[in-house]
């Protein structure tokens, strides 16, 4: 019995990029309600004076600025983490496999 | 099962009723009814408060009286809470949909005067139609109506003196609560109340039918006689009144007309500020009803646009659209012609109408004006100089309207509504150029007037101060801030609850409504992004480790089928022709699966992603937190404000 190697792709390849989009949506959501709470807390005390007012002011523009960056770097994470997945699931489709054959002579008819 | 009055506080009744003038939504004043319940009592409002508003009733869309008026019905089945509050709104700065100072013309004509019942007919008909409604949506809702409606009149200003009056002829009412009122009048009485009408002619043999006779009777043996007959009517106690000290329709409340039935609380909304009332009571009765004509038309016009709009009120120029036709060359008036027609159209109506008036009333104002300064010298609010001066402006005013008045017929000879009415004439440029120059000698005339008026201003600065103050005490603004002073708080523009605490020299404010909504609607915002956050772990899961799962499941299935199927992977081997000697048959095949977990990487960067923001909400809620522990701290003897923050809004 013959044999042979070879690596088959069980599936296609497949783009599984739209997947960061979603959570991007999400992060884009979370970095709005960040602007709301900034605009809630800056207009309520838009007329005020004092220490209080003015560390929650540095306070929540400190919050503010902190989590942009990190949601900046997280919506990259997000392409990131869909890209390997893209890889790894394409990779995982392609297999090695071993064919066992037999030769069989055909007779022929005079 | 008490039913206890839930506005049991004249502060709470005073903001609540200053809401009215908000001009909010119905889910903007529930808001605002449950922060200040909150904040005035530290406990949860009623369960169910609704709002009815004349606006929304059709019946009350196309009146023109200037009536407004708004319903709160509390319900609370737990509590034994049944009440409605009727509050009928004071008097408007300017109607929304008219020029006419119509609340304003309603307190001198209906209240002082008497001739005109217009607005206690349609308070008495919102009263009637939103009892009803009530009623219906307590059955709608199938509410227990065990505890019977009780019902609370408020009133402000104008508001007052309706309710008042509502109570004085009908006892709809529990109790009645109003802020710096229009005392009710016995001249409107006469005219509104049919037996009292009947009693007071018997009394003072007059003519039933003759009403103007009732000017004749001595002021003070009516008002004797008008409190007598109410007092027998009502339960005096059932009307409570709170005044501003500096108050101006209370400084005008002695003058003929007014009656005084029920409790009455004064306060000081001015330290530094009396009254008017000195003033007042010096000028003869006569010339009160000059003045208080006056200060109706200045207090209306002060709310609506200050000095400066006085003359465009007065006489219905249009400056602004005068002044537009200065750059104009011929072509222009023809390729403008439609516009210029309407609004030239328009503003010649007006003045029509407005410029006789004020010809009147400047008229009348200069007769009574001498005596009335001769008072304001006597008590130094102006000085001689100032008092000729202003008399010599007015009757500069005076002529000035005359000349207008001229210049208006002058227009009609000159057949300058025709060009006007018939904008497709392009042919008689010249005779509009002549009609336009017309307007351009009323601008300068009113221009000339409002010099008159500045130098007027100047000259009566003192009086002013007095009048703004006495205005300004009138304010429902002035009264909460009066009542909450005591209680080291005071109120903002917005209505914003502070509160006041003395450090040291220092006083530090506080703005305790701003901190509740800062707590309040920053946690929503944060227990929304602990929401996101949860979906986005949902997703991670669904989208990652779940289908990953799918994935090498799909992958094992056709591993699986190539296994158990082999023949069907034939074509791996290659084809052969029909006349191959030799063919390779597949018999097996073998799959050397590696199936490696989720990439390490893909977990990592989602788990730090949910613990970092994991950690940033909880340090967002500390920061709100630190709010509220600031407040908690800074009035620890003040056991409300915790409770406020935890009681929501709305």
């Amino acid at each position: 019995m013959g044999q042979l190697n070879m690596f088959y792709h069980f599936d296609v390849e497949q783009d599984f990029m739209y997947k960061a989009n979603t959570f991007i949506q999400q992060l884009n959501r979370m970095s709005e309600l960040d602007a709301e709470l900034v605009h809630l807390i800056h207009h309520e005390m838009k007329d005020d004076r004092g220490q209080i007012i003015n560390k929650t002011n540095e306070a929540i523009e400190q919050y503010q600025k902190n989590n942009q960056s990190h949601n900046d770097m997280y919506k990259n994470s997000m392409r990131t983490a869909a890209w390997r997945y893209t890889h790894m699931i394409n990779d995982m489709r392609g297999q090695n496999i071993t064919l066992y054959y037999d030769v069989v002579t055909r007779e022929k008819k005079r | 099962m008490s039913n206890e009055e839930v506005l049991n506080t004249d502060i709470l009744r005073a903001r609540i009723m200053n809401v009215e003038y908000q001009n909010l939504t119905i889910g903007e004043i529930k808001r605002e009814i449950k922060r200040i319940y909150i904040e005035e009592t530290g406990k949860e409002p009623p369960a169910h408060i609704a709002i009815y508003r004349s606006d929304d009733f059709k019946d009350f869309r196309h009146i023109d009286s200037g009536f407004d008026g708004t319903a709160i019905h509390f319900y609370d089945e737990e509590k034994g809470i049944n009440q409605a509050y009727i509050i009928t709104r004071g008097s408007e700065a300017s109607e929304k949909d008219t020029w006419k100072p119509l609340d304003w013309f309603y307190n001198t004509f209906g209240i002082f005067v008497g001739q005109d019942k217009s607005q206690y007919r349609d308070a008495m008909h919102f009263d009637e139609i939103v009892t009803k409604k009530i009623d219906e949506d307590l059955e709608k809702n199938k509410c227990d109506k065990k505890v019977k409606l009780k019902k609370i009149g408020l009133g402000h200003s104008l508001g007052g003196n309706l309710i008042a009056t509502i109570q004085l002829t009908t006892k709809e009412y529990e109790q009645v609560y109003v802020i710096n009122d229009a005392p009710p009048s016995y001249y409107q009485l006469a005219k509104i109340d049919v037996d009292f009408w009947y009693d007071l002619a018997e009394r003072f043999n007059l003519n039933p039918l003759n009403y103007n006779s009732i000017y004749t009777l001595p002021p003070s043996e009516l008002k004797a006689f008008a409190e007598e007959y109410y007092k027998k009517q009502i339960d005096e106690r059932s009307i409570h009144h709170l005044t501003a000290q500096e108050d101006l329709l209370y400084a005008v409340s002695g003058v003929r007309g007014f009656i005084d039935i029920g409790s009455r609380r004064v306060i000081d909304t001015n330290k530094d500020f009396t009254s008017i009332k000195d003033l007042v009571s010096k000028i003869s009765d006569k010339d009160v009803r000059a003045i208080q004509v006056y200060l109706s038309q200045y207090s209306d016009v002060y709310n609506e646009k200050g000095f400066d709009g006085i003359v465009q009120a007065m006489t219905g120029v249009d400056i602004a659209f005068i002044e537009s036709l200065q750059g104009y060359d011929s072509m222009d008036y023809v390729w403008h012609a439609g516009d210029i027609v309407s609004k030239a159209n328009h503003m010649l109506d007006d003045m029509k109408v407005k410029i006789p008036e004020l010809m009147k009333n400047v008229a009348i104002l200069y007769k009574n004006l001498d005596p009335i300064f001769s008072v304001f010298v006597e008590l130094g609010y102006v000085t001689p100089e100032e008092k000729k001066t202003v008399l010599s402006e007015v009757k500069g005013i005076e002529k000035d309207v005359a000349s207008i008045q001229q210049l208006l017929r002058k227009t009609w000879n000159w057949r300058m509504a025709i060009p006007f009415l018939t904008p497709l004439v392009t042919d008689d440029i010249l005779q509009w150029k002549a009609s336009i120059e017309v307007l351009f000698q009323i601008r300068d005339k009113v221009l000339d007037i409002l010099k008159r008026l500045q130098i007027i201003q100047e000259n009566t600065a003192n009086l002013q101060k007095a009048i703004t103050m006495s205005v300004d005490a009138h304010t429902l603004n002035e009264v909460i801030t009066a009542l909450a002073r005591s209680k080291g708080r005071t109120y903002d523009e917005y209505g914003n609850l502070i509160f006041i605490k003395k450090v040291g020299e220092h006083e530090i404010r506080m703005n305790l409504s701003s901190a509740v909504r800062i707590y309040q609607k920053g946690l929503q915002i944060l227990e929304e992004k602990e929401a996101v956050l949860h979906e986005m772990k949902q997703r991670y899961f669904d989208e990652y480790v779940e289908d990953f799962e799918m994935q090498k499941r799909k992958l094992m299935k056709k591993i699986e089928d190539m296994e158990q199927n082999p023949w069907a992977y034939q074509h791996l081997l290659g084809h052969f022709t029909y006349d191959a000697d030799q063919v390779y048959v597949l018999r097996r095949i073998d799959v050397h699966e590696f199936i490696p977990p989720l990439d390490p990487m893909i977990p990592h960067i989602f788990e730090t992603m949910f613990s970092y923001y994991e950690l940033e909400i909880s340090k967002g809620k500390e920061l709100i937190a630190t709010i509220k522990k600031s407040f908690e701290e800074f009035f620890e003897q003040d056991q409300n404000v915790s409770k406020i923050f935890d009681l929501r809004y709305g």
